[in-house]
Formats: C-alpha cells, sequence, structure tokens
C-alpha cells in the first residue's frame, strides 16, 4: 500500500489482483480469521525466512519483513474501510526486537481503530520457527478512499495464495528494487510495473525496503526501528531516499530519511530510522 | 417538548416545534437520534420529508446530507464529501416513557483556555511563528529546562520534550489546516542527546499539508545548537466545530507566551499530573483527567498522555534492565480522547537486548469502559550524552 490524494474520489485502483507481485516476491499467503469481538476484520498470514531475504548475517532484511508487515496490515485497514472505501497507507511505526530469526513468520493484524477517514490496524510478526517469538510489533495507519470504480470486491472471509514462485535465482531485495547507490547518502530505485500496488503507485512495501536500504547503506547498521510517513503517491520514478545520521547513542544511530519522486519533482515520503551496530546481529 | 418514542423508530423522520422554531428529529438506523431545523439551508425544502440513510437525514431536494449534530455535508456522485456548514440543532433527554427536546446551547469555549494554573502555562514556553503562506510556515518554540522535568538521570525526560512537540506541532497544524481542526493522529520522537540545563528549542516545519491529513516534522536542539532529536506528528483534518478554539490570534507572527507571572512548575511532572504507581514491574500507573493536564476539548492533553506512556515505559524498562533507564524512542498512536479518566497505563517489555528494552504501552480510559486511547512503542536506554 501507500498513498495517494485522500478524502474523495480517486482514479487507478487497478482491482485486488493488481499489486499482488510484492506479496510474491515476500510469499506472503494470507487468510481472514474471525472477526474481533467489535466485529472489524483481523488477518493472518505466513510467510517464509527465504534465503533472497536474508542479510549476510542470516537474518531476515528488516524491509522485507515491513513489506510483509505492509501487506498484511494494509489488506487488513482495506477489508475494515468496506463496503464505504479501500485504504492507503499513511504511516507505518514498527520496531524490530529480534535480530535473528528461524521462520516461517506469522503475520497478525487487527483493527485498532476504524474511523470514517482513516484506520488504525495493529500489525505483529512472529516466528514460528523460534517458539513463536516477536519479531516486529507496529501500528499501520491508513486514509479511507473511495475508488471510482467502486471499492475492490472480494470473496469473504479473505483467502490469498503465494502466486507462482519466482523463477530462481530470485533477487535479492536490492535487485528486486533495482536499487543503487548514488553517493554515500543516497539510494535510488526504478519505478517499475510490478512494484506498484493496486493504486498504481509504489507499493509501500516495496518503499519500505528502499528505506531499509538507505538506513543501512548511511550508517552500515541493522534497521531496527521505522516511522515512515507516506506523504504522496511515488508514480513516475526514479524514487530516490536520502539520508542523514542525525545522532548515535548505546543501541544503534537515528537517520533521517527524505523519499523523493524525481519523474514528479517531489517529497513522497519522510522516515526516522534507528539503525542497531550490524555486529549486534552476531553477537546478541 | 416531549416526543413519545415510540414515534421515533429507526429510520423516521419527525417534525417538531422547540421555542417557537421548527426542527426534524429523526432516528438513524444505528439508533441515534439526530436533529436539524426542519427547512433545509440550500432551498427551503421540507426536511420532514427527508430519508434516512445511516444515521444521516438526506434533504429530498437536492441531496444535503445532515450529521445530526449540526453538520451539513453534499456527496458528489463520486462519493466526495462537501463541507456545506453548520445548523442549529437540538439536545436529548431520554427516560423511560419519553424523550425531552430542548435547543442545544453551544457549551461557551472558555475565553480563559488554559486555566490560570495549567500544563501548558506552567512549562512557560515561549513560541515564534512566521508569517508565511501557511505549506510553508514554521514555528519555534523554547522549554526553559527545570529540574522538575528531570527523568531519574538529571535529564529533561522524553515525556516532557513529547509535551513541547505537541504544543508546537498541533499549533503549526491547526493554523495550516484552517478554517478547519485537527484531531492528532500520532507523535513519534527519537532522542540523541540529552537536555540539563537552559532550554531546549524545537522548530517545527510543514511535511505535509493535505485535505484530510497534515505531517508535522520538529527538530530538537540543546542552546549551543546540537542536536537533541527529532519528532514527528500526523493529524487527521476534520469539519470545524463551533466549540473548537480560534487559534488565529494565537498563532500570528512573532514571539508569544501562554505563560503567566506566577506560572511555573510546583512539583515534578509525574508528581503534578498525580500519577499513581501501581506496580513498577507492568508498568501500571493511573492518572486522573484533571483540569491542569485537558486540553481545549476537556479531554487529557497529547503531551500528558505522552508523559504518562514515557513513565510507565521507564518504570517496566527499569525493573527489566536491573538498571535506572530513560526513555529514548517513542512512537505513540492516539486512538480516542481521554475524556473520563483516571487514565491506566501499562507497560509489556517486548525485548531487551543491546543495552535498549523496548515496551509496548496500552493507555485505557477507566472512567469509559476502559476504552483503548493510546497505545505506544517504546524505547529506554541507559542516559544519553549531551547533544547528538
Amino acid at each position: 500500500m501507500n498513498r495517494t490524494s485522500p478524502g474523495a474520489a480517486v482514479h487507478g485502483f487497478g482491482g485486488p489482483d493488481n499489486g499482488r507481485d510484492v506479496s510474491r516476491y515476500v510469499r506472503v499467503e494470507l487468510h481472514e480469521v474471525e472477526p474481533s469481538d467489535d466485529g472489524t476484520p483481523r488477518l493472518t498470514g505466513h510467510a517464509p525466512a527465504s534465503a533472497h531475504l536474508r542479510r549476510p548475517d542470516g537474518g531476515v532484511r528488516t524491509g522485507a519483513l515491513l513489506t510483509m508487515f505492509d501487506n498484511v496490515g494494509g489488506l487488513c485497514g482495506g477489508l475494515a474501510a468496506l463496503p464505504d472505501g479501500w485504504v492507503v497507507s499513511t504511516n507505518l511505526s514498527a520496531r524490530l526486537v529480534r535480530l535473528d530469526h528461524v521462520g516461517p513468520f506469522r503475520i497478525d493484524a487487527r483493527i485498532l481503530r476504524r474511523g470514517r477517514a482513516s484506520t488504525v490496524t495493529a500489525v505483529e510478526i512472529r516466528d514460528e520457527g523460534a517458539r513463536d517469538m516477536l519479531v516486529v510489533d507496529g501500528v499501520l495507519t491508513s486514509a479511507v478512499l473511495i475508488p471510482e470504480n467502486g471499492p475492490p470486491r472480494w470473496a469473504r472471509p479473505l483467502v490469498l495464495g503465494p502466486g507462482e514462485p519466482l523463477p530462481a535465482p530470485v533477487p535479492t531485495v536490492a535487485d528486486w528494487l533495482g536499487a543503487h547507490t548514488t553517493d554515500e547518502t543516497t539510494v535510488e530505485m526504478r519505478l517499475t510495473d510490478t512494484l506498484r500496488n493496486p493504486w498504481g503507485i509504489l507499493h509501500g512495501g516495496a518503499l519500505a525496503s528502499l528505506i531499509d536500504l538507505t538506513a543501512e547503506h548511511v550508517t552500515g547498521g541493522i534497521t531496527t526501528d521505522v516511522v515512515l510517513h507516506f506523504l504522496a503517491p511515488n508514480r513516475v520514478g526514479p524514487v530516490r531516499a536520502t539520508g542523514y545520521a542525525l545522532g548515535s547513542r548505546v543501541d544503534g544511530t537515528v537517520t533521517r530519511i527524505d523519499v523523493r519522486d524525481e519523474g514528479a519533482g517531489r517529497v513522497t515520503a519522510l522516515a526516522v530510522v534507528t539503525s542497531a551496530p550490524a555486529d549486534r546481529a552476531r553477537g546478541r | 417538548m416531549r416526543v413519545d418514542p415510540a414515534a421515533l423508530a429507526r429510520g423516521a423522520v419527525l417534525a417538531v416545534e422547540v421555542d417557537g422554531d421548527e426542527y426534524v428529529v429523526w432516528r438513524g438506523q444505528r439508533g441515534e437520534l439526530g436533529s436539524a431545523p426542519r427547512s433545509c439551508p440550500h432551498l427551503d425544502h421540507d426536511l420532514a420529508e427527508g430519508f434516512v440513510v445511516g444515521d444521516e437525514l438526506v434533504c429530498p431536494g437536492h441531496g444535503w446530507a445532515f450529521d445530526g449534530r449540526g453538520r451539513v455535508h453534499k456527496r458528489n456522485e463520486y462519493g466526495r464529501v462537501d463541507p456545506k456548514g453548520r445548523v442549529p440543532m437540538l439536545t436529548f433527554r431520554q427516560d423511560g416513557d419519553g424523550i425531552d427536546v430542548a435547543p442545544y446551547s453551544q457549551p461557551l469555549m472558555s475565553t480563559t483556555y488554559p486555566p490560570d494554573r495549567h500544563l501548558l502555562r506552567d512549562l512557560r514556553l515561549t513560541f515564534e511563528h512566521d508569517d508565511r503562506e501557511p505549506a510553508n510556515r514554521t514555528s519555534r518554540a523554547r522549554m526553559p529546562v527545570v529540574a522538575e522535568l528531570y527523568a531519574r538521570d538529571g535529564t529533561v525526560r522524553a515525556g516532557a520534550l513529547a509535551t513541547l512537540v505537541d504544543v508546537i506541532g498541533g499549533g503549526l497544524a491547526a493554523t495550516v489546516a484552517q478554517p478547519n481542526w485537527i484531531a492528532t493522529a500520532d507523535l513519534t520522537l527519537h532522542l540523541v542527546g540529552a537536555a540539563r540545563t537552559g532550554f531546549v528549542e524545537a522548530h517545527a516545519r510543514v511535511a505535509h499539508a493535505g485535505r484530510t491529513t497534515v505531517v508535522i516534522e520538529v527538530d530538537l536542539s540543546d542552546p549551543t545548537g546540537r542536536p537533541i532529536g527529532i519528532a514527528t506528528m500526523s493529524f487527521a483534518v476534520l469539519p470545524r466545530r463551533d466549540d473548537n478554539p480560534d487559534i488565529s490570534t494565537a498563532m500570528t507572527s512573532g514571539p508569544s507566551t501562554m505563560a503567566r507571572a506566577g506560572s511555573r512548575l510546583h512539583a515534578s511532572l509525574l508528581d503534578e499530573l498525580e500519577i499513581r504507581v501501581i506496580n513498577d514491574r507492568r508498568g501500571e500507573l493511573e492518572a486522573p483527567v484533571a483540569e491542569w493536564s485537558r486540553n481545549s476539548l476537556g479531554a487529557m492533553q497529547g503531551g500528558a498522555v505522552a508523559i504518562i506512556v514515557d513513565a510507565a515505559a521507564e518504570a517496566a524498562s527499569t525493573v527489566a534492565a536491573g538498571d535506572n533507564l530513560i526513555v529514548t524512542d517513542l512512537q505513540l498512536t492516539y486512538l480516542a480522547l481521554a475524556r473520563v479518566g483516571p487514565v491506566r497505563a501499562r507497560a509489556d517489555v517486548l525485548n531487551a537486548a543491546g543495552g535498549a528494552v523496548t515496551t509496548r504501552v496500552e493507555l485505557v480510559d477507566l472512567g469509559a469502559d476502559g476504552r483503548l486511547t493510546s497505545v505506544a512503542r517504546v524505547v529506554a536506554t541507559p542516559s544519553l550524552g549531551s547533544g547528538g
């Protein structure tokens, strides 16, 4: 999910199957479970800790985890917005609490608040291969929009498979994004159709991965804490993320990251990331 | 005037006369009562012939919709909602066999808000706003460092800094959103340096100003200009209500303050908020929703919420680490206003590694059936150095 101009009927919702390439890359499958006591939807997803998503130290990249987070959390928020509309993410705030992973992961999403204009979804990722230990805890906030051609129609309860496996060799996250560094502070990616969400704009999970790569490029550390504000849609590309380290403390370095859609000539996202020293992944 | 409830089944519309004025009363599909003047303000169509959709009454003339609480809007064919202003309304009091109906008098917005003794005055904040166009506007604020703001290590606690952020960020967002009003959706704070003496300076700028959301970024620095931290806030843009404060004079350019001559903290922030520790290990605390910390809507001020979150996380993290820790990061999501109180916080330790403890803190309003009002993820670490 990613953001477009909220609060009005909008064009371009391409249907529920558009944007599935992103969940296919991280191999997320999900299904709707019993609603919460207040009747709001709950979703559970599963994804393997695939080799192509791992860092050299063996842990799964935080950006890949946040792609799973955005995927399941965004769909849960969207289901809560039905029948009035569908959603785009406006804020993703998450904390990584475990750096080493076994997998598979379970991603649980539930609604904390469903208002007329926005939804707030709590998302947890747990490592089923490591005694169900918590890996990521966070919240996804989304704006409710009204697609011009109406909200998507899903068969309920919703079940979505991971899609066909990608042909080997499956690209690394950087190669998947087509990301490359342009200087010591900047990472740039192209905006291919396989990275777009159903609104036709850069998928929020892909953007979270770009943020993760940029923080790693600037600090050399592992992303443990992300606040990502989706300010405007990335429609054209290339998409460029530029970070600067604000300061360091015992648990890592805090970096501020700006994202621009260079083709559209505007700032599209603002992120604040904390990165743990890379040796923490080896020395826990 | 008294109305028979049998005349107001769900979806029913009833014309009434109250103190010589004509109104319509209806019951929405969820059972809520609504009211509006009988004549549509658009072209005087008779709303007694209107139809109920959800909780709204829709005019039979041109589809203007009345939300029952004084707000009017029109949905276009694509579903876009265009506000059409406000209309008078009624109040209802239902007992066993009838409904008392009376004209609604807007609660007088206190012209003295905040009251003489209030968090916003006693922090002695000073502000300076520039007069650029709203989307490019910036604000600066200074908070004097006093011992009452300290955490256990003698540095200004994260909750106090979050309050500074909330005040300056909220003020700037309200300016940008005018003539509409705002509701705070989230506040995040990441610290890289400590504030011990002098003052903390906050510099706020508009990161995004849209029709439905405003995002503000705030840089915090010490008197030498070294960074202390960075904060962000998101706000939902809402239709203005009559009881929203007029901030046009408070946000004029040039220096200003809400402090009065005798304004100061008389005790630590936690004591001023009357925070009572119930269980350190679980980070269980309680605090009343008191005049000193209410916002203009009568609910607990967002900064006060952050202070309680800070205190709960600090308590649980310190027990988990076996050492004094201070809060350095907050990711705080506001879900509902805490209007009644007392507010109860609870912190669950998620992880303790690498010198940091992560907790998840939840706040509920015990006086409102334990309603969940805020959730936060909080990081606590040993003491920070000065500046970033």
